[in-house]
């Protein structure tokens, strides 16, 4: 194992791989896994720092400012200021991500290949499902033990049988979770078998080396090909990496157009196509405590409208962030703070139709996204569902957090009313995006994709992009999973360049 | 009291059972914490609140700052301020940071464990 930590490195520092990776988020660990393990000299930096388990803090903001990027407040600019959120660390987002694994859904792989039937043979379903098999398995991927769902997980179990829709519990990449409700600012007990406690371990048991709290500025270019990046370490000195074969950018689908952008390796596609599932949440007030901060992080979820672009989740956020959401200031917040154990939220994911597009301005990164009417009448049918759901489970009232509807109601016609009526304009509603994609697209035509459909840049011989940036649209299902598998596909087609007889 | 401090501690006034008001913290850890780890649209957004919740809004309507008022007049520019457009936009920055600083509190913590 080589671990390098860019806080101490100070003196300008050179080092040569075969391939060189951007980011350690599941991305770049699956990459990285692949091609290490394969016998490949790799590099993989990262600007984040690692984070042992037990350095995970249990105040908010402690845990973000030491594993979210920005705080967790990065906003997109549009109809209404979206926060997108992104881990910044060693394992990318996957240490403090709700760690809920979902399969690339079929017909989301027979959409894409519909568009661009190049695509079926890039990324045949079988091999799909072969690399997701194997990720499920090295990341334990099992359903939430009923034993530790706790209370939130429930209520919403029962809420979605009174109502007839289909639901389940989460499938999750954890080993002996105890429900300590943790997992967005990390499991402190180190139950969560996130990318950097499993496919990242394994790249660097098999000889990958790690360059940590350092951050990729440009990718070098000679020989009109890509031969390695140039990057600045947390302790101020210039990095310089050559790569014989590759370098593969896995820094997420804000920051890797941002990199190609920054480098002068744009094209007409490059940070276009932004797309994303904006989440809502509704709360409501149990007579009996719930203690959303026990249980499984997000242990259950209602499946029964994905055909609308709906998904719903339990949700699980530590108090900071639970109390931050509540639509109160001064005393009426204090009163919901001193009543927060009766509370439980639950979400609402939309596989939105809006299109965005990620830009660098002045050094800065421009993420302009609108909320189509779409996408804000099926907001507010996810939210009808989600308060009949809940008072179907029992609770006393339910907050819908929608400005221009009622602050509480029980009332189902009141509902059916937000459904029908409520408010068409984005900046009512409160939606948060954590799961993006779309802005480096694979696909045949240069114009309209950045990548090959076997993840090669169009333009670049020696560049590959690897993460979710590649996917063609928004998949409707929580990605880390399939993100894992493309990656693995993604570091295939590298082997392939670099080894033609094989 | 400064105008920021103010703001942010008359968000959460004292909720009672048990749990203290964010003014009887001690904020003094987290002030440099919060500066050296917001970006800086967060640290924009809370002193724009800061001018228009803390000071101008409260003259406006009180003639005096937030700062110099009682704990009825805080809180009546908040409710206030909460239903106007843009102070009610800046009002969800006042809201993420003083939710931030109070459950940072190993007191706080304590005491929601125990509920
Ligand atoms: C709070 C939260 C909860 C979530 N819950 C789930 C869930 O339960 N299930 C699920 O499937 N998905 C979940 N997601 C989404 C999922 O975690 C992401 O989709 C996934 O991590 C994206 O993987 P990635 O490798 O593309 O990018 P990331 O995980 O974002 O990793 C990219 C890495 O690259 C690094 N980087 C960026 N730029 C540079 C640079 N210039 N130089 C060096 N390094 C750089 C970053 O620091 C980061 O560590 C959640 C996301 C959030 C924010
Ligand atoms: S729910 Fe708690 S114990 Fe389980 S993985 Fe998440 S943080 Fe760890």
């Amino acid at each position: 194992m080589s671990a390098l930590d860019g806080r101490s490195i100070r003196t300008p520092l050179s080092l040569d791989c075969d391939v060189v990776v951007v980011g350690s988020g599941p991305a770049g660990s699956a990459v990285a896994r692949r091609l290490a393990t394969a016998g490949a000299a790799v590099v993989v930096v990262e600007a984040g720092h690692r984070v042992a388990p037990t350095q995970f803090a249990r105040p908010a903001f402690s845990a973000m400012a030491a594993t979210y990027r920005d705080l967790g407040s990065s906003v997109v600019v549009g109809s209404a200021p979206i926060p997108y959120v992104q881990g910044r660390m060693v394992g990318g987002t996957s240490p403090i991500n709700g760690a809920i694994c979902w399969r690339l859904p079929r017909d989301v792989w027979e959409e894409w290949v519909a568009a661009d039937p190049a695509l079926g043979d890039a990324i045949p379903w079988e091999r799909v499902e072969k690399e997701t098999d194997e990720v499920e398995a090295r990341l334990d991927v099992r359903p939430t033990d009923p034993a530790i769902a706790g209370p939130n997980n429930e209520l919403m179990a029962r809420g979605a049988e009174a109502l007839g829709l289909d639901h389940r519990p989460i499938r999750r990449n954890v080993v002996g979770c105890e429900g300590l409700g943790r997992c967005m600012q990390g499991c402190p007990a180190g139950h969560k078998r996130s990318v950097d406690r499993t496919l990242l371990q394994d790249a660097e048991a098999a000889g990958a080396r790690l360059l940590t709290g350092t951050t990729v500025r440009a990718i070098e270019q000679a020989g009109g090909r890509a031969v390695g990046i140039r990057a600045r370490t947390d302790g101020g000195a210039e990095v310089r990496i050559q790569a014989r074969h590759a370098v593969v950018l896995a820094a997420s689908a804000v920051q890797t157009p941002v990199l190609l952008l920054q480098s002068g390796i744009g094209s007409p596609a490059t940070g276009e196509g932004f797309a994303a599932h904006p989440g809502l949440s509704l709360s409501g007030r149990f007579a009996e405590p719930v203690r959303m901060w026990t249980g499984a992080t997000q242990g259950h979820e209602v499946t029964g409208l994905r055909h609308e672009g709906l998904k719903f989740e339990a949700l699980g956020y530590g108090h900071a962030i639970m109390a931050a959401r509540i639509p109160a200031v001064g005393r009426p917040l204090a009163a919901a703070i001193a009543d927060l154990a009766h509370e439980a939220t639950w979400g609402v994911a939309l596989r939105a139709r809006a299109r965005g597009r990620v830009r660098s301005l002045l050094g800065r990164t421009v993420v302009t996204y609108s909320l189509t009417p779409w996408d804000i009448q099926q907001l507010r049918r996810g939210l009808r569902v989600l308060g009949e759901m809940m008072l179907a489970a029992g609770a006393e009232h339910v907050s819908p957090g929608v400005r221009g509807a009622p602050a509480h109601t029980s009332s189902l016609q009141d509902l059916v009313a937000l459904e029908r009526d409520g408010p068409r304009r984005a900046s009512a509603f409160r939606p948060v995006m954590t799961h993006l994609f779309g802005t480096c697209r694979m696909g045949s035509d240069p114009l309209r994709s950045v990548v090959r459909p076997d993840f090669r840049h169009h333009g670049l011989p020696g560049l590959y992009v690897a993460d979710s940036s590649v996917f063609p649209s928004n998949t409707g299902v929580n990605p880390q999973v399939s993100i894992m598998a493309l990656a693995s596909l993604c570091a295939r087609s590298v082997l392939a360049a670099a080894s033609p007889a094989a | 009291m400064n105008a920021r401090d103010a703001l942010i501690t008359a968000m959460i006034p004292a909720p009672g059972d048990g749990l203290p008001a964010l003014g009887d913290l001690d904020l003094r850890g987290f002030w440099p914490r919060f500066q050296a780890a917001a970006p800086w649209h967060l640290r924009a957004g809370l002193a724009l609140c800061t001018v228009v919740v803390g000071t101008v809004l409260p003259l406006l309507l009180r003639g005096r700052r937030l700062a110099t008022l009682d704990a009825d007049g805080r809180d009546a520019v908040l409710q206030r301020a909460d239903r106007l457009p843009l102070c009610r936009d800046l009002l969800e920055v006042a809201r993420l940071v003083a939710c931030l600083a109070y459950f940072d509190d190993d007191g706080v913590q304590a005491a929601m464990a125990r509920r």
